[in-house]
């Protein structure tokens, strides 16, 4: 079994020991990601799977014996082999040996949740057939035992053949004993431990692997890859699943019309092929519960989970929390987020400052302070409610009410032609439209993938979040409604998020009619227990995501940052500072001479002469800057598309940030910071973008942003598709450019369109 | 003996699985989930969507799907 994982590692000249790769499978809301962290304690590496960007996550098993070291390989959760769901997919890939980035594992640890031992034992004999070194680690004993029951755990690991260890991972009961057995059975011998299929399947099964061994009647052509049985199994009874796409790409094609014949013969002796499976195990796992449960008293009749549901699972009352508890995370997000912002930010300014002062005038400040400390810090400011948003995703994840939310959204979906499985990956976009995109792997139906996918941009993904904090923070009064609660910048971030989604809604009702209305396969989604979260988890999971966004920051964003400073301060030609060295000259000869001349920008009002000459002087320089960026590359190619963002209340530096955001929508707020920066209409550069905002006026002086223009310029933001990723994955996911292109311009036309009916409404209104 | 659809079940109401329709293009993931035929179902909450307990687990499952689970009360 791991000839061919041992062979490709010793064949890497970097690693001199050998190392032990171990898959930890399970079911969803197993405990499973609590287990890898008691495991790994924290020592982990996340990476995504070779063109797929479901999270790839290996951690070093904890030492407590002699090397080897133990890899643990985290896998997505799953019911079955069989893929229903992306995830699911990259579980039976790795675990087969088919994803070509990461080798087959040596072993497996199964987590099995022991209060709901039937499921799971599902997908534990369908591991146990593969024959890889098997452990499984019993979790939730504690539940079990709360419902009146206890798993004997020896006498379940007779039944399974393998190890049984009982863990509860929060309080490191069993951890250590987990990591030992895994070590033993990786060193020791196994075989595939196979359920009594029905006798015309085994027939079937005997002769496929017979014609499919390198020694077999009809070799493989490529005698490359052999399956085994339990593949065998798998392809025969799910037709066109993904085993019966990697053999057919592997093995010889007789195989595969071996597999034709076999699947009709087994329908025609009656075998329910979808279902026939489920049968044999379940059959085998009543057996075993029964043989190893013992009942010590009745459950109660409702759990408190049933009686929490009777509220957040309701049609009516579940929607009405739903939407408050999307009022009290918005709201958290601002309050909390300012006091830390604020650090941040005066951090940052205190830096610039200090480099400002510490080096001489010159491109290499300008690119230090404007380019670098302006537009990263502009971003990086916004760290803590990148934190807070992924804190509040965690927590509701974590105690069980995300999949509450799906179901009470099912029927909403439904009507515009998508499902409550489209609700993941809509909530994940919040987040971030890729993995969003990605998780709609989980839509069986093509239809409301495909919608789903292309809704999935308009919701307001944390990219956003910037872009928002930061305009309302400078343009929209903080006053206080419904008895001083709720602040109304509270409630237009809250409508900047429920924007894009009634734009998504009215977006998938359209595209539902247009690709003709169809019914949307139905929803099955697991209700888990309510827990309280595991906080060390979430914490993690939250400061994840703030490194990954730091770690963007200083990568893509700075990358965008040093192109649009170079692209905003050059060319710098002679002739516009000899002009502004003239007009200084002019002036301090006529202010020595106390005659006012047409070099000074305004005339002078005659008191204080030396203040006067200074605040003139300064004027001068802002003025300079302004001449030199606006003939930079940027400036030019800003008056260029001046005369179509007029109308939407924005001048061409803000028309320009806009244009410039195409790779990342983030980028905006760092290319805002260094546009402000250096057409700084004060003498002295601040990284303090809101302050360069609040000042930056139109040519004849009016201020530039006003609630109107800024909430124009939101709207834009909450609508456009300004992501070279999204659109990358939307390419791939449907395997063609009509589909990214399609988003990218219907969502660049609502969101011009929705702009500039928001100011031109709100200037109407004042 | 009475089989009913899942959507026809009351509240609090157990009964035995008795088929899945094959039909469904979800009827292996059904299946998989436990759905075979004599898992006993408790209906938790009727609707649509409803809510079952399937030994011991709660499952979520729209309309169409419960259309499609045959089942017979227990005590029929």
């Amino acid at each position: 079994m791991s000839a061919g994982a041992s062979l490709s590692l010793t064949t890497l000249p970097s690693v001199p020991v050998r190392r032990w790769t171990v898959a930890l499978v399970g079911n969803p809301n197993t405990g499973k990601s609590t287990l890898f962290n008691a495991l790994t304690g924290f020592r982990q590496h996340v990476a995504n799977y070779a063109g797929v960007t479901v999270e790839k996550k290996l951690g070093r098993l904890r030492a407590v014996g002699d090397p080897p070291e133990v890899d643990i390989l985290d896998l997505p959760g799953a019911y079955s082999l069989d893929a229903a769901a992306a995830d699911e997919d990259i579980t039976l890939r790795v675990l087969l040996g088919y994803e070509p980035s990461t080798p087959r594992p040596d072993g497996v640890i199964c987590v099995v949740d022991a209060s709901n031992l039937r499921r799971n034992l599902f997908l534990v004999s369908q591991i146990l057939e593969l024959g890889c070194p098997t452990v499984v680690a019993l979790t939730m004993t504690d539940v079990a035992r709360r419902r009146g029951e206890t798993i004997d755990a020896p006498e379940l690991a007779k039944a399974l053949g393998v190890p049984v260890i009982p863990v509860l991972a929060l309080k490191g009961v069993g951890v250590a004993q987990l990591g030992d057995a895994i070590r033993k059975a990786l060193a020791g011998q196994s075989g595939a431990h196979c359920l009594k299929f029905p006798d015309c399947i085994c027939t079937a099964l005997d002769v496929l692997s017979a014609c499919s061994s390198p020694d077999g009647g009809h070799a493989c052509g490529d005698a490359r890859h052999h399956p085994c049985r339990a593949e065998l199994l798998q392809t025969l009874l799910n037709p066109a699943g993904i085993v019966e796409g990697h053999l057919s790409r592997r093995c010889d094609p007789r195989l595969l019309s071996a597999l034709q014949e076999h699947r009709a013969r087994l329908l025609s002796e009656g075998i329910a092929l979808p279902t026939i499976e489920a049968e044999v195990r379940y059959h085998w796992i009543e057996e075993v519960v029964s043989r190893v449960t013992r009942r010590d008293a009745d459950a109660a009749a409702a759990s408190r989970s049933d009686r929490v549901d009777d509220v957040l699972a309701h049609p009516v009352f579940g929607l009405a929390v739903f939407l408050l508890l999307m009022l009290i995370v918005f709201q958290a997000i601002y309050s909390w987020a300012s006091p830390l912002m604020d650090l941040v930010e005066s951090g940052f300014a205190a830096v610039g400052g200090w480099v400002e002062g510490a080096m001489t005038e010159g491109a290499l400040r300008s690119l230090i302070v404007d380019g670098v400390i302006g537009g990263v810090g502009g971003v990086l400011i916004f760290l803590p409610q990148i934190v807070i948003l992924f804190l509040f995703i965690a927590l509701l994840e974590d105690c069980g009410y995300m999949s509450r939310a799906a179901f009470v959204l099912d029927r909403h979906l439904r009507r515009v032609g998508l499902s409550g499985r489209s609700f993941i990956p809509l909530i994940s976009s919040f987040a971030c439209a890729v993995p969003g995109i990605l998780a709609t792997r989980v839509i069986e139906d093509r239809r409301s993938r495909l919608i789903t996918m292309l809704v999935a941009p308009l919701m307001s993904c944390s990219a956003r979040l910037p872009v928002y904090a930061l305009l309302i923070s400078a343009f929209i009064p903080d006053t206080r409604m419904l008895g001083g609660y709720v602040s109304t910048r509270a409630v237009t971030w809250l409508a900047m998020y429920l924007v894009g989604a009634a734009v998504a809604v009215v977006v998938a009702l359209g595209l539902h009619a247009l690709l003709g209305s169809r019914v949307v396969p139905g929803l099955v989604i697991e209700l888990p227990n309510y827990t309280w979260p595991a906080w060390k988890s979430v914490v993690h999971r939250a400061f994840r995501a703030g490194r990954e966004f730091v770690v963007n920051a200083g990568t893509v964003i700075l990358a965008c940052s040093v192109i649009i400073w170079a692209l905003a301060y050059y060319p710098r030609p002679a002739s516009v500072h000899a002009e502004f060295e003239a007009r200084r000259q002019a002036l301090a000869a006529s202010s020595a001479s106390g005659e006012p001349t047409d070099a000074d920008v305004e005339p002078a009002s005659g008191d204080a002469p030396d203040a006067d000459l200074e605040a003139r002087l300064a004027r001068l320089d802002a003025a300079e800057a302004g001449a030199y960026l606006r003939q930079s590359y940027l400036g030019r190619f800003g008056s260029w598309i001046e005369p179509a963002v007029r109308p939407l209340g924005w001048d061409w530096r803000i028309g320009t940030a806009a244009v410039a955001s195409f790779p990342a929508r983030e980028v905006v707020v760092a290319t805002l910071a260094t546009i402000f920066n250096l057409s700084a209409d004060e003498t002295e550069d601040s990284p303090e973008l809101r302050a360069a905002l609040a000042q930056a006026s139109w040519p004849d002086g009016r201020p530039l942003f006003t609630g109107a223009s800024a909430l124009s310029l939101m709207v834009f933001f909450a609508l456009c598709c300004q992501c070279v990723s999204t659109l990358a994955v939307i390419r791939r996911e449907t395997g063609s450019w009509r589909w990214p292109a399609f988003t990218f311009t219907y969502m660049t036309a609502l969101a011009y369109l929705a702009a500039l009916g928001t100011y031109q409404i709100a200037i109407r209104l004042g | 003996m009475n089989t009913v659809t899942m959507d026809l079940l009351r509240r609090g109401e157990q009964a035995s699985v008795v088929r899945v329709d094959l039909a469904n293009p979800s009827a292996k993931r059904l299946a998989d989930l436990g759905f075979v035929p004599g898992a006993i179902v408790q209906m938790l909450r009727p609707g649509r969507p409803c809510i079952v307990r399937l030994s011991n687990s709660r499952l979520g499952l729209s309309d169409s799907l419960q259309k499609s689970v045959m089942l017979r009360r227990v005590g029929d």
